[in-house]
This record gives C-alpha cells, structure tokens and sequence, in this order.
C-alpha cells in the first residue's frame, strides 16, 4: 500500500520527533516509502545562532535535501524551527552567483578576473596614495575560523594596519572585554553540561525561547527533572522564557546595574558571601584617575552600603523582596549558573553590568565547579572561534593576545615571519568607527565580508549615507544580492554560504566544530577564504612584496590554514594544537583547551579537580583553582566596584518610551537567510511593534493600528501588537525585517571599554497614524 | 496543508492527564510515547494555523514543554 503524500509526511515527522528521544516507530506494514532519501550525510553544524547545534546534511543528487540534528553532539539530535528548515538557505532566487560591479545606479556581470583586478588596484592605489590605515575590513562571526584568520593575517601581519574589525563588536564585545576584565581571558569558564548540574538559574536580558531554544530546551529539562531547581528570569520583558520562572525579575530598562549591585549588597549584608573563596581566589579593584586600583574587601562592603535593595527599588521599579530572594536563591544554591545575552551585551555599560555578574559568581564561590558558572550566550554562530578566539577585533591579535602588548606584537611577527615594528601598537578603529571614518573618506577603500551592515548599524541612516558615496570604494561578499549592504556596494563579490565550503565554527561554550563541504555553490560563486588568500597574495605582489606574498599566502586549503591556526594556539591559554583536521571531522566537536590529540577537551576551565589541562602549566602552584589568565593578580579574578550609571537615552517628556530591539523565534539577524524560507517566512511575516495594554490605551492603539515610532534619528511605521509582554513604557520590534529598518532610530552610543552599541535602548515617542 | 511535529513533555507522572488533554484536539495526533516525553504530530490548514495549536499546548496543565522537531507546509 503506497502512503498519500500527507500520510508520509506526518510520519516523517514523527519519525524525526521519535527518534530524537529515542522512540522506536516502525513504518506500518506494507508501506512503500514516497520521498526520496538523502543518498550521503555530511556532518555540520548549524548555520544559525552561537549555540552550535551539531547538523547532519542530506545530500541528494548534489543538493541539500534534508538536516537532521546529530545525536551525538551536544544537542543530542534536537534543532530549533529554523536549523529545521537550513536547506532552503542555500536555494532562494536572490543568491548570489557572479561578480557585480557597479555603473552607475546598475550593476553589471564581470569576471572573476577583472573584478579582482579591480579590488586589487583599488586597495593598493589607496595604500599607495593615502597609507595603510586608508583601507579597512569589517568582517563577521559567521565566517569560518580560518577565513577570519587569513584576512587577519593579512591586515596586521601583511598591511601592517589595524583596520579590521567585525561584526561581534555589535553583539559580544562587552562580553568579551568583561570576561578579560574580571578573569584575564575571554570565554566563559563552563559549558553547557553545567546545565545538567545547576540547582538555580539566573537568566538575565535574554529570551533564550526564542533566542537560543535548544539551550533552552536543557534549562526546561533540567527544572523539569528536579522542581526544586530555581530559574530567575530578569527581563524588562515577560518573554516566552519566563513562562518557566519561578520568578520574572521585571525592572526599567538599563537599571540593572543597581540590581546586581543590591544583591551583592544582600549577600555581604547577610554573610551569604564565600569568605574562603574570596579570600584565596579574588581581588577588588575599582577605577582612580582613570586607572585601577585595588581595594579590600572592607571598601567593597562599604561601596555597597548605598545599594540597599530599597534603593535599587526606587532606581529600578524591581521590587525589593524579588531582589533579596533572587540574592539568597543565588548564593544559597548548591550551583548557580548565569546565563546572559544582549540585554547585558548592547549596552553603553555593557562591560560594567558583565563584570557585576561575575561579581555575584566570585562573591558566593558559585564557580569552577559542575552547574556553577558565570556563562555568556553567543548570537552568531562563530563570534566566539573566529573573531574574539581569532583575533580578528581591531585591538586583538590570534589567541588571547593584544596589539597594545610588545610581547604578543613581537610572537605574532615571528610566527608570521614579517619584520619587527610591522604590527601597529595601536588598536584601530572598531565598527561604528570605521563607518565614521568611511564616512569622512578616511577610509577609501572597505571590504565588508558575510554580514550585512546596511541594516545592522545603529543610527543607520547616517552610515547608509556613507556606504552610498561613489567616491570610495566599497567591496561586498555575500551569498545574496541585493542584500540591504551589497545594494550599495560599489563590486559585490558571490559567495559560497554554509556547506558550500568546509571550514570551522566555534559556539558559545568553546566547542570548536569542522562542517565539511556537501555541495557546491552557485554559479561563479566562490568560498571567501580562497577570494581572501587570492586577493592577500595579489595585493602584495602588487605593493613590491613578492617574497612576503608567497611566505605568508601560500596557503592552498582550509586544512592548510587550519593547521597554521593550530600552531598559533599552542603554548597559549586557548591551545589547541590537539584538534587536528582528522578529529574535527570524526568527532562532535571538541572544546578548548585541547592541547594534544589524545586530550579528549576541556569541560570547565580553571580548576584541576575538574581538568582544565593547562592550569598547572600557568600555574605550577595552584591547589585547584586559579584564574591563570590574571598573572598581574596573582592568578586571582576580579570583583569591580563599577558606579551604576544608566542608558544613554533614557526616556523622557519629548520621548517617553524605551525601544528595544531583538530577536524572534523564526528568525535570525537580518533575515537574509531565513526570510528565503516560505514557511518561516509566513509563519512571521513581517515587523511590529510590541506594546502592553495599558500603554496601548493611553496611546489609543489596538492591534494591527499603523503606528508610528519615532527616536531623534528617525522614524518608522509598524503594525501593532499589543500584547502583555513588554513592561509600562517599553516596546519592542524585532530586528530581522530589511524593508523596516529600526536601527535607523537606535542610538550609536557605545560603551567607552567594549566599543559596543547600544542597541537595547533608546528614546521614543508613540503615535497612531 | 501544513504538518510539525513536536514534542510535549509533561510533569512527572502527568502523561496520561496531558493525553487526554490531546485527545480532544482534533489538529492533534500522537505517534508514541517515551518516559514523560509524547510524540504529537499536528495539522492545520498552514503553518500559523499549526503554531496556534502548537501554542495552544503550552497552555495545558501538566504540560512543561513543547519542543520543535520538524515542520512543512508542503503537504
């Protein structure tokens, strides 16, 4: 008996369903299977969101026909809506398949030839003419490692300039600068396992429902498995997430400073603090004429005598007993894990409100052991291995080093072979800089590669003005066009996306992943990591510096880069010389440190009890714990006394409400990828503007009412949703749509440490049209 | 036509509740069940309608989540 068309896919999916948790379905007897299988697998991973959710891509007649999530990783089989429907990613109308240049307000096809002849001149015209420090990369957290590492390569190590940057300054550099302030290198110490592990979670300007569900899913399993595992959600939002909170920390946006701050205050005031911890592992440091200073213990407890959980009340609107509980539910906890996102992130103090929840975490010791943790969520799916691991931020170098440091300047020349004095000692320009300084025709020549910043930009409108003039040069790759950058572009260069090409990912809990090549791509369009090692190569040859060309970009694969990659971890705090090509493609990832072949990865970092391999290395003396990254400290992290400060544009009279922006479900970053998808397309159509009830009255909305939403930068008109979501004064519009786009009224306000915007807040006013 | 299924899994000791619970849904069928955790595959005229119910679900009693696995609307 043949199945119908609609019986076969109801099973499918229940097949796919069943077999995620380990149910055994058979086919009923006498059924003659209607879809055509996959013929290969090819293992990946997902080409979404920082969480890395391990994929096996059905390959079928040389295309992508099917994804499952792979058991065998982290995420035990499971995928979010999106990672369901990956393969029609690779087959919307709009890829991009052959070189574009412009002419005039068209773009017309050229050669790969001519339009690297083109690049070529144009960024050694500019070199020549104007110096190094006239041309620019922003790259991205969704490139491949080694793609990230070769146009690093070449800037720094090849230029000589410090104008590279990329996308994660928009989403984790607050993180990153936090966790180098507080501990002395990036990354977070634990991992997901701690989730099997934690007795309470502290969840904080994150939906992780709609942001990070897979993880997600673990938090929700765990709470499910023992009732007695607390989840404290602090959100501006009553978000999909806090559906399983057993307490929504609800709180005026940019305020929580004052609330991380009382509930240390709390737990010093009641003796909640781990004194044996604080004493062996931590200093106190705060800020005196722009330098730090250490301080004691006694000065922090005195420091935090203002912040009662009244004050933090009349600050925040969060009520005092919600701050005094979560603070006793966090200390008193067998294990607390943090879990944080953007809220903390896109913020001019992001840096500061990252370091007060590791405050929390050194204050109480609830760290360095299973399920007690301090852990940043990551958005993209390789900010964390590519760029801040990489070093591809204007003021990083590979693995934890800095530009500003002579010693690291000096290893990365060596290892490069260039000659001393090459690597500039000041860091560059960082995103929105760099769009600055396009802007002024500082820079004349700009390669933007797999990220779309003619819609993610904060104050868009002015930096569109920019990538728009005819009187610099601007390179684009990207798998599609137009996208809302490439349409400006002055020569789009196609590219090969996801499993068109092989290379590495690195997600948020240090797992590094190799996704093997399964297709190929369309047309003429090519993988930027052999564009990078072409365009590097020919650029220097055109500069007089043939012999540097053929030392540094000789380069023929990404084994070969990778393999160059690998040396350039070993001996530091990240090295990963153990993760050789041949693993990566056996294993389900392996997480740094992972310092020979036979390592089987680091689980939690820091601690000997618990196998960080390195720990002895850095610090032969240590007991168990040591924050090896601080050796200026002794091997101790840091609890900073930061002042609290709110947002830049609070709300006011002129602009009464707070906009925030962020993420749904169906979506992800500015939708290039996910609005080709018909179902999730017409599952989540299009922008609104999320509104509560009360603020919807007074404002006289209903739902599906034309409002008009206006900052002092711009203005937009969205459809309304009232919904009771956002807090009084709060509304909300997701960031995903490029025919609305919001971050022409977001603020470009960054924070002075981290360079990061802030997106998660800025005035505006309401209006029915 | 538009099918997903999911996974709904419930309080300890709840899934005979919650089947009752998704036997009354029509949009709803279930395939299997595996410790606390029920197969449920559902239906709907397109995806939004089948994410109505799918929401629907988190609303029940005894369920404490329900978690994406597969969705098309090509049927």
């Amino acid at each position: 008996m043949d199945m119908t068309r609609r019986q076969m896919l109801k099973y499918s999916a229940a097949l796919a369903a069943a077999s995620a948790v380990g149910l055994e379905l058979s086919l009923p007897s006498g059924t003659r299977a209607a879809v055509n299988d996959a013929h290969t697998w090819v293992k990946g991973v997902c080409r979404f969101c920082g969480a890395g959710c391990g994929v096996y891509v059905g390959v079928a007649n040389g295309r992508v026909v099917a994804v499952r999530g792979d058991k065998d990783n982290w995420n035990r089989g499971f995928l979010c809506i999106k990672g369901n429907f990956l393969p029609p990613i690779l087959y919307a109308k709009d890829r991009a398949k052959y070189p574009l240049l412009r002419k005039g307000d068209q773009f017309v096809r050229v050669s790969w030839k001519d339009a690297m002849d083109i690049m070529v001149n144009k960024f050694a015209d500019s070199i020549k003419k104007n110096g190094v420090n006239s041309v620019a990369f922003y790259g991205s957290g969704q490139a491949y490692t080694e793609e990230s590492y070769v146009i690093n390569k070449l800037f720094k190590g090849g230029l000589g300039t410090n104008n590279i940057d990329g996308n994660p300054r928009l989403c984790m550099a607050s993180a990153a600068v936090g966790y180098v302030s507080t501990f002395g290198k990036d990354e977070p110490m634990g991992s997901y396992d701690d989730i099997y592990h934690a007795d309470c979670f502290f969840i904080i300007g994150s939906n992780m429902a709609e942001a990070h569900p897979v993880i997600f899913r673990l938090v929700n399993e765990r709470k499910q498995k023992d009732r007695n595992v607390k989840i404290i959600m602090a959100d501006p939002r009553k978000t999909l997430s806090a559906r399983i909170a057993d307490m929504h920390m609800n709180f005026l946006p940019g305020t929580d400073l004052a609330i991380l701050h009382a509930m240390a205050h709390v737990i010093v005031k009641e003796g909640l603090y781990n004194k044996e911890f604080v004493n062996s592992h931590v200093v106190f440091k705060t800020m005196k004429d722009d330098k730090p200073a250490k301080v004691t213990f006694e000065e922090y407890a005195k420091f935090l005598d203002e912040y009662t959980p009244e004050m933090a009340w009349k600050v925040s609107q969060c009520p005092k007993e919600d701050i005094i509980m979560a603070a006793r539910w966090f200390a008193q906890s067998k294990a607390t894990m943090s879990l944080w996102c953007m809220g903390l992130n896109q913020r001019t103090r992001g840096v500061w409100v990252n370091n007060l929840v590791h405050n929390l975490h050194l204050l109480t010791g609830q760290i360095c052991r299973p399920g007690a943790t301090s852990f940043s969520l990551t958005g993209q799916p390789n900010a964390c291995g590519g760029v801040r691991d990489g070093g591809l931020l204007s003021h990083l170098l590979p693995y934890g080093r800095l530009v500003i440091n002579d010693k690291d300047r000096e290893d990365m020349e060596k290892f490069w072979g260039v000659p001393a004095g090459r690597i500039q000692s000041k860091p560059g320009p960082s995103a929105v800089d760099i769009f600055r300084a396009f802007n002024k025709r500082e820079i004349k020549a700009l390669w933007i590669a797999c990220t779309n910043p003619g819609q993610t930009l904060p104050n868009l409108a002015e930096y569109r003005k920019g990538m728009g003039k005819r009187d610099t040069f601007m390179v684009v790759s990207e798998a599609y066009h137009p996208s809302r950058t490439s349409e400006l572009a002055d020569l789009v260069l196609p590219a090969a996306l996801w499993v068109e090409k092989d290379g590495t990912y690195g997600q948020s809990e240090r797992r590094y992943q190799y996704l093997d090549k399964a297709v190929e791509p369309p047309g003429e369009a090519r993988p930027d990591l052999a564009v990078m090692i072409e365009f590097a190569s020919r650029l220097l040859k055109t500069l007089g510096r043939e012999n540097e060309a053929k030392q540094l970009f000789s380069l023929r694969n990404s084994e070969e880069v990778w393999n160059e990659i690998r040396r350039c971890s070993k001996g530091t705090a990240y090295d990963f010389m153990g993760m050789t090509r041949a693993r990566m493609k056996r294993e389900h990832g392996l997480r740094w440190p992972c310092p020979t072949e036979d390592h089987p990865g680091t689980e939690r970092r820091y601690t000997a009890r618990y196998g960080d391999p390195l720990l002895h290395k850095f610090d032969p003396q240590a007991a168990d714990i040591s924050f090896y990254g601080a050796k200026a400290d002794g091997n101790r992290a840091t609890i900073w006394l930061r002042p609290y400060k709110g947002p830049a544009e609070p709300a006011d009279a002129e602009y009464p409400f707070v906009l925030t922006t962020g993420r749904q479900i169906e979506h992800w970053h500015t939708g290039t990828m996910t609005l080709k998808v018909p179902e999730l397309k017409r599952s989540a159509p299009d922008a609104y503007v999320e509104i509560n009830p009360r603020d919807a009255q007074k404002v006289g909305i209903k739902s599906k009412d034309k409002v008009k939403i206006t900052s002092r930068r711009g203005s937009i008109v969205l459809e309304a949703r009232v919904v009771d979501v956002p807090r009084d004064g709060l509304v909300f519009v997701p960031m995903h749509y490029p025919e609305k786009l919001i971050n022409v009224l977001t603020t470009d306000a960054y924070d002075a440490l981290s360079k990061q915007p802030e997106f998660k807040i800025c005035a505006v006013r309401i209006e029915r049209t | 036509m538009a099918v997903a299924s999911v996974i709904v899994e419930t309080e300890e000791g709840a899934v005979e509740t919650v089947l009752n619970s998704l036997d009354i849904i029509s949009q709803a069928s279930v395939y299997g069940v595996k410790d606390n955790q029920i197969v449920v595959v559902v239906e709907g005229d397109d995806l939004r309608a089948v994410n109505e119910v799918i929401e629907h679900f988190c609303t029940i009693d005894k369920i404490m989540g329900v978690h994406s696995v597969f969705a098309s609307d090509y049927a």
